[in-house]
């Protein structure tokens, strides 16, 4: 079951500035966390998250809100993460964030790393092949909804539900292969 | 186990883990928070400097009312440019607000954020009043003094912020309030005032004494007609 309730364009300020300063208290950690999650570096994270926050507040007045405030940031943050890290078109074939990410904390943070293999979880879906990251991450943890995600990568609604179905089957794969009792 | 149960228990786990591990230091916090205000104020300034260009006085204070007046509020240092118009020379409502070319950050020499209330009445001289009343738990973020000259300040500008609401209240020398159509005629402390207000917003004008009140801001006209009130 998905979290409801999410706040549209008519919940917040009709003026930009104090609509972004709410859009920052709301969904700021949301929105750094999925840019972190998308490029593995905590310094390109925060640029791009305050670009994202920027190109929202430009853009504010001609939301129209036909999706909710949540969806609409993520859609500019994934877009954000996607101009930094050069990829002109989405496609059917997913960015790779949590390959990037383990492949820069690999250098960096190899303690994490061998936390996170002891995760239920977590380590499971790192396992994954690479496509089926994006759409785990922002259907298990932002919460977003088949639909949301579609307008947040632009990709067709049909398309997100295959994707995650496929996620999940692997997903369930590799945790029954190891025998995890979850 | 379900797959519903599984499906939930995946949910619960992917995000536990990914808080604990992955994000567990990934927090937006004050610093950037501060960053893209300042950032949307200088796109704000160099916009608002585009707009007064091209059209002159009339249609200045609808751009630049609330917008400026927020962007105050939120202590985005920009804005302060958007109040500097060489002292007191109009009480037109957009001239409160006429923007200059300044370029954005510059610090200009006669502006001053000042620490306390007194500070400001040293600065202004007779006919400085402070509001005794603020809407609940709205504090004041910002004090500055403007059009300083050998010591006198020829504005001041009082922002207070909680939530939702967010309002200035400025202080400038003038000695003919000017003319309000289309707005509400009100007393404040015995003065005729002016009042407008929008969906979620109010702006009320009057003087005394040479000196031109306004308290501008998104918030109700009865609270704006309070704090004017309590002003002592």
């Amino acid at each position: 079951m998905k979290p409801a309730g999410s706040p549209c364009k008519h919940d917040l300020p009709i003026d930009p500035s104090a609509a972004l300063e709410r859009m920052m208290a709301l969904y700021g950690t949301s929105v750094l966390r999925t840019a972190y999650f998308y490029l593995g570096d905590r310094h390109l994270a925060e640029d791009v998250s305050q670009e994202a926050f920027l190109r929202a507040y430009r853009s504010w007045s001609g939301f129209r809100g036909n999706s909710s405030v949540k969806t609409w940031l993520t859609a500019i943050t994934v877009n954000a993460c996607r101009d930094k890290m050069g990829v002109k078109a989405y496609s059917e074939q997913p960015t790779d964030p949590v390959l990037i990410q383990q492949e820069a904390r690999m250098s960096a943070e190899d303690e994490a790393m061998l936390r996170i293999h002891r995760t239920a979880v977590l380590r499971h879906i790192m396992k994954l092949p690479p496509h089926h990251h994006e759409v785990l991450y922002l259907y298990y943890y932002l919460d977003l909804s088949t639909r949301e995600i579609a307008e947040a990568t632009a990709s067709p609604d049909g398309s997100v539900r295959t994707r995650l179905h496929r996620a999940r089957e692997a997903l369930g794969k590799s945790v029954r292969e190891e025998g995890d009792a979850l | 186990m379900k797959d519903q149960d599984l499906e939930q228990e995946w949910h619960q786990r992917f995000k536990q883990e990914a808080d604990d591990l992955l994000f567990e230091d990934v927090r937006w916090d004050d610093r950037l928070q501060e960053k893209v205000l300042r950032a949307a104020g200088r796109e704000r300034h160099r916009t608002d400097g585009r707009g007064s260009s091209r059209s002159g006085k009339s249609g200045i204070w609808r751009r630049y009312g609330i917008a400026a007046v927020t962007a105050a509020v939120l202590g985005i240092v920009i804005a302060s440019s958007l109040w500097l118009n060489g002292g007191s020379t109009g009480v037109n409502p957009g001239n409160l607000y006429q923007a200059t070319n300044d370029v954005p950050g510059t610090p200009n020499p006669e502006t001053r954020a000042l620490q306390t209330p007194e500070e400001a009445g040293m600065l202004f001289g007779d006919g400085f009043l402070v509001p005794t009343y603020a809407p609940d738990q709205v504090k004041p973020t910002g004090l500055f003094a403007y059009g300083i000259q050998e010591g006198k300040a020829a504005k001041i500008v009082m922002n207070y912020m909680y939530g939702d609401i967010a309002y200035s209240v400025i202080e400038d020398r003038a000695d003919d309030l000017g003319v309000y159509n289309g707005y509400k005629r009100v007393e404040i402390q015995g003065s005729q005032g002016y009042l407008k207000t929008g969906e979620a917003d109010a702006e009320l004008h009057w003087s005394a004494n040479g000196v031109h009140y306004a308290v501008i801001g998104t918030l109700s006209d009865s609270e704006a007609v309070k704090i004017a009130e309590s002003m002592k």
